[in-house]
Formats: C-alpha cells, structure tokens, sequence
C-alpha cells in the first residue's frame, strides 16, 4: 500500500521558506538600496503659468526643463535621473500651496523650486519645514530669507533689499529726497517700500505719502490725485508687470511725470518698453540680471550664451522663435536653481530624505563660481538666513529700450543677517 | 483738502460712468434671462483684445471703437445660441456654472491666441488739461461724455422703439409677450447681444486707460456684480445711479484712508443697501 502524499516535505518547506524569505528581502531590503543608486531624484517647480506673473513662471518653467534637461545628459547626479514635475502655482497663495502639497505629497518631489510670487514663497515655509522638503524660493520679498523663512529654505536670487541699495547707488542725485510710496496690498509690495525706506531714509529722505492698494487695481487716478507733482521727486512704484505699466501710464496722463521720476522693484517681465510710452522715459527699475547679451560683463558673456541658447532667449533678452520679451533679468534663477541642488547633493552624499540635513548643512555657506552652471555671476550662499548674494543691476527706459545704468557688486550690498537658521535643527 | 475731494468726484463720476456701462450689459442679461452671466467680465477683456488689434491693424481708435461692440455682438449672438438658450429657465446655479465655463473657454482663448502679456494702446486724445492744481486727462472726459450717450440712446432704445417695448413687454411677462406675438427668443438673442456689445464697448474704452491683458476682466466683474447687486437686478437706470455712487464713494474715501479700505467702505455700502432693501436700490419686491 502507498502511503498517500501528505502535502509539504520537511526538505520542501526548507527550500520554499529560504527562497520565499530570500524573495521577500529582495522585495522589500534590497530594492531599498538599489532604489537610492537608482530611482530618479525628483524636482517639483511650483511655476506662476497663469495670472499675473504668468511671464514669471513660464520662463522659469523652461530654465528649469533646459537645466535638468542638461544634468541628464552630464549622466545625471551621482548617476541618478532628475526628473521634473511641475504644477501650476496660477499667481495665487491657495493654489500654489495646494500644488505645492501636491508637488511632495503626491509626486514625491525631494527638491521645490519657485514661484516667484512672494506671497506663495512665505505662505511655503511652513508646509516645506513640515515635510522636510528644501525649497528654492525665487521670490524677492526681504522676509522669505528672514522672519518668514527657516532652515529648508534658500533663496539664490537677490532681494528687494538688494534691489533698492542698488537703485539708491545708480541713480544717485537724480534719486531726489521727497517720495511718494505705492505698492501692491501683499508682501512683495510692502517689501518694496519698506527697503527703499531703510534706504533713502537716513540720508534725509522724506516720505510725502504712502499707500497700498490691491493687486490688480484698474484706475490709479484717486491714489495719483493725492499727489502734488512740484512736492514730490520719486514716485515709488510697488508693482509688478501690468500694474506697473498702469501706474505710469496714468502718472504720466495725469501730467505728473514732468519731472518726477517712478521708480519699480522689478524688472516688468514679458513687457516690451514701447508699451509704456511717454511715460517710461520717467521709470526705473532695479533688476536681478541683464536684460540684453550687451549688458552682460565681458567675462560672463559666453556662460550666459549657453544658458540663453538653453532656454530659446536672443541677445536683445527675446524669445528666439516668437520675439516676445522674455524675463532675462529673473529667468536665470531657477536654472541655477537645478545647480544648486546638484552641487548640494554632490557635496552632501545625499541618497533620500535621510540626507536631508546634510544637504541642508552642505550649501549653507557655499560658494559658486560662474559658469555654465551660473551664468548670472559667482555667488555665495550666507549660512545664517539661505540668502544669495550677487551683482545687482539697475536699468532706465530710454528711447523705448531698457538702457543699463549701472552694475552694483555684490560687496556693496551686505547686510547683517536679523535669523540664523542653523540653529535651527533639521 | 477740498480740491482733493472735488478731484475724486470728479474721477469717481468718470470711472463710475464707464462702470455703468459695462455693468448694464450684465443687468440687462439677467433682468431678461435671468441668467448670471459670470462670463461678463471675460466679454469685456475681448473687447479690448479686439480694440488693440483693430488700432494695431487699422492705426485708426475710431475703428476700435466701432469693431469691438459688433465682435462682441456677434461673440454674444454665437454664445447665445451654442449655450445660454439652453440654460433659460434653468436655476441660477446652473447659469453660473455654465457662464463659468464659457469665462475660462474665452480667457484662455484670450491666453493662447493674444498672450499673457500686458500690451497697451496710445491714448486716442493725448492731450490734458488744467484741474485744480493739476492736469486731467481729455481722453477719460471723452470716455464719461461717451459712456453717458450711449448710456441716454439705449435708454431711448428701450422706451421709444419697437424692440425696445419687445424686451420690456418680454420682461415683466414673456408668457403673455409671446401669446401677443412677439418673438421671444428673438428678444432674447438681441438682449444677449447688446449686453455682451456693452463689454466689449467698455473694453475698447478702457483699454487705453488701462492694460490690455488676459486677467483685465477681473477685477472689473467684482466692480460691476457689486453695482448691479446694489442697483437691483434688471434696473438700467438703478444701474447707472449705484455704478455713480459707488464709485464716487470709493473716490472719496480714498482721500482719507488707504485704497483697500475705501473698497471695503463700497462694499459696505452695498451690504447696507442690501439690509435696507434687499431687492437693491431700484428692484422690484
């Protein structure tokens, strides 16, 4: 009689136990480790594509494209992909922070780049402290880099602080002392008149007036009427591309601009300066970069040419293909960002969010020289606040051209830090 | 002090004019069809796209201001008969939700075809003059004087012609407006029509006063929704004395606190009438 089979051998159970555990480590140990040589390093842009600073965003969009596009075909970071996932920040602070959860929670992003809405960078920190996500701000409000930043956020742009040093030492007489100050109700634009404050200020500036009104704001006639135009040389113009635009269009209609002169803290990106007229012989900005190749400083100009032929932008600061104003003076910033992040990683031996602090600790204090990697100049990244520091450049409208007035180094424009974020624990 | 405040009434007159006028546009689409066109502020951002390519092309502002309004007619006659005569009758949500759609459609037509970069258009009058201490601009004086015109015709439109009685006796009872034998839906493509010609005509005017950009009717639907709540839904000439308040008001105030606030004060304006007399200024219970 034979003995009927009674399911599984002591020698088989053995033989499936070892394979099964053997399988099960390959499953869950091992791939851990193969994952951190090889699963892509994942880079969220928050970008502005829609709304106000929509020219923002789709230039930084495509710096940040051409950038890792760039990395890759160096064989990557530490021989790892980088990836790219971007969402639509749409120039407003609850979507961009609803893309932003987006962004780490559900992309599994390790680094986040932009917006340059600075309302959306300090509306950030916290959610980026949170998840243990280093985030590169590219807006220029002071406090993303002092009391609303910590230490998951760097900033490799100048700040408006930078910007209105830099406008105060350009424009020198022509500044004049008595000022009117108008911004946009929101960070960026109270940041804009408090710095130009602090500037103009100890000098023996004197302020005539000062209002906010909301961004957006079609008919600047009531806040202008307020404004004796013989009482005041500097109209202070916290506004940014459309706004901006409006602001001095008006003042000019309202025959303020005889001679007084506006003043803007950015660049107005995307805006041709045949748009704005009569009026624009009357503007300043202070701008983050060059606008045309002929402004750049002879020894950056072949870094430069790689990144603007990286990106689709002509010598003349255009898009190659359509001839549209492109955002040359702000665009550079998150391409360089991608670099940031390589040299962080590089340095740091970062493998996952584990190395989080290590990457953290590597670029604080880090210098970089210029190159490829930063066309826009050598800078250093100031431990204690995340803060970039870099040349400023300020332009004037001329004969419907943004006409270079001068370039003030980074030297000229230190500041002592008011945070230190190292010693904040990671 | 004083001068600042005759300034700003002044202003306040001027902007609330051309305020009227586009805000009429949204009044008579619901006073008619009831139907909550959130799209408006869209309509008027095309009116001034095709103000800036009719002066860009033509050289002329004449042209503009006379190619907007009929675009935007037909733009209104094409919306009207692809979507909105499908939603008569139908809860205001549903208009909203629908007119919603047809604002993010146009917009962002606005965005890939002209850009989202703010462009500007010359000002058609370039000359100023003396006001109290300062300059006034000539073009926006034009643009109030124009404004009211056209404000006074479509008055005179709706009392003395025929289509006008049509869309008077159409709205205070379509059932009976149709059984006397007026074509009604006719009525209402023509109301549809002419409103969404009034954005588009605000827009061409506004346009070189201010920029011309894909998000310009922002800001302007909140002004006129806030005007055409205040005047009670349906009301032309509520429409206009609410757009003149309103924008007086904001003017004013604007001389003693800060910008922000003065739109708070417009806005509690509004909440005030509403508590008064719910139905709006010029409503009917």
């Amino acid at each position: 009689m034979v003995k009927p089979k009674m399911g599984t051998t002591r020698r088989q159970f053995i033989k499936t136990g070892i394979l099964g555990a053997g399988a099960l480590s390959i499953g869950l140990g091992f791939p851990a480790i193969v994952r951190g040589k090889t699963a892509p390093i994942r880079i969220g842009g928050l970008m502005d594509m829609t709304g106000g600073l929509w020219a923002f965003g789709t230039w930084g969009h495509r710096s940040i494209e051409a950038a890792v596009k760039r990395v890759n075909a160096a064989g990557g970071i530490g021989g790892r992909e980088v990836t790219y996932v971007m969402e639509d920040s749409a120039t407003n602070v609850q979507t961009g922070l609803r893309k932003l959860r987006k962004l780490i929670e559900q992309d599994g992003c390790d680094f986040i780049i932009g917006p340059c809405n600075s309302g959306v960078n300090t509306a950030s920190a916290p959610v980026v402290e949170q998840f243990t996500t280093p985030h590169f701000a590219w807006g220029t409000a002071l406090s993303i880099t002092q009391d609303k930043g910590n230490r998951f956020v760097f900033r490799g742009i100048n700040n408006i602080r930078h910007g209105m040093v830099a406008l105060a030492k350009i424009m020198g007489s022509e500044l004049g002392k008595r000022y009117y100050c108008l911004g946009a109700d929101y960070e960026w634009g109270r940041s804009v008149i408090s710095e130009f404050r602090r500037v103009i200020d100890p000098v023996g500036g004197k302020m005539v007036g000062e209002e906010y009104s909301p961004v957006g704001t079609e008919d600047f006639v009531p806040y202008l009427n307020k404004i004796k135009a013989d009482d005041v040389d500097i109209l202070v113009g916290g506004y940014f591309t459309g706004d901006i635009l409006k602001l001095a269009r008006q003042a000019y209609e309202k025959g303020l601009l005889k001679k007084m002169q506006i003043i803007g803290g950015a660049m107005p990106t995307g805006i041709a300066p045949k748009e704005f007229g009569p009026a624009g012989n009357a503007v300043w900005f202070t701008s983050y970069g060059p606008q045309r190749m002929a402004d750049v400083p002879d020894a950056l100009k072949p870094f430069n040419k790689v990144y603007r032929d990286a990106i689709g932008l002509d010598a003349e600061g255009k898009d190659a293909k359509t001839g549209e104003e492109g955002s040359p003076s702000y665009s550079w910033t998150p391409w360089e960002h991608v670099f940031w992040i390589k040299r962080g990683i590089e340095k740091s031996g970062w493998k996952g969010k584990d190395d989080v602090g290590k990457f953290i600790q590597a670029l604080e204090g880090m210098k970089v020289e210029a190159g490829d990697d930063f066309p826009q100049g050598p800078k250093a990244m100031r431990a204690q606040d995340h803060q970039v520091f870099t040349d400023q450049y300020v332009y004037k409208i001329q004969d419907n051209q943004y006409q270079l007035k001068g370039i003030v180094p980074a030297k000229d424009m230190d500041y002592p830090s008011e945070v230190d974020y190292t010693k904040q624990k990671v | 002090m004083a001068e600042l405040i005759i300034s700003q009434v002044v202003n306040g007159l001027v902007w609330g004019l051309i305020l009227a006028l586009i805000s009429i546009g949204l009044t008579l689409i619901y006073g008619q069809l009831e139907i909550v066109n959130v799209a408006h502020g869209a309509l008027y951002t095309v009116g001034a796209v095709v103000a800036y390519y009719a002066f860009s092309t033509f050289g002329g502002w004449v042209f503009a201001l006379v190619l907007s309004p009929l675009a935007l007619a037909l733009l209104g006659l094409v919306i009207y008969l692809t979507t909105i005569r499908f939603a008569l009758g139908k809860p205001p949500i549903v208009t909203v939700i629908i007119t919603y759609g047809i604002l993010f459609i146009l917009e962002q037509t606005v965005f890939l075809t002209y850009g989202g970069v703010p462009r500007s258009i010359p000002t058609p009058i370039p000359y100023n003059i003396p006001f109290i201490g300062g300059d006034y601009p000539v073009y926006r004086i034009f643009c109030a004087v124009f404004s009211g015109l056209v404000i006074f015709c479509l008055m005179a439109f709706l009392k003395w012609t025929r289509y006008g009685l049509w869309t008077r006796a159409t709205k205070q009872d379509y059932e009976t407006a149709m059984n006397m034998g007026i074509p009604v839906r006719r009525v209402y493509a023509f109301v549809f029509c002419l409103g969404s010609a009034l954005a588009g005509l605000g827009g061409a005017l506004a346009a070189p006063i201010s920029s011309v950009t894909f998000t310009m009717g922002h800001s302007i639907i909140i002004d006129a929704f806030i005007v055409v709540i205040m005047a009670g839904f349906g009301s032309v000439i509520g429409t206009l004395v609410a757009s003149l308040v309103i924008e007086v008001v904001i003017g004013v105030s604007a001389a003693f606190v800060n910008p922000v606030m003065a739109k708070v004060i417009g806005m509690a304006i509004m909440v005030v009438v509403l508590f008064i007399r719910p139905e709006g200024l010029f409503g009917e219970k």
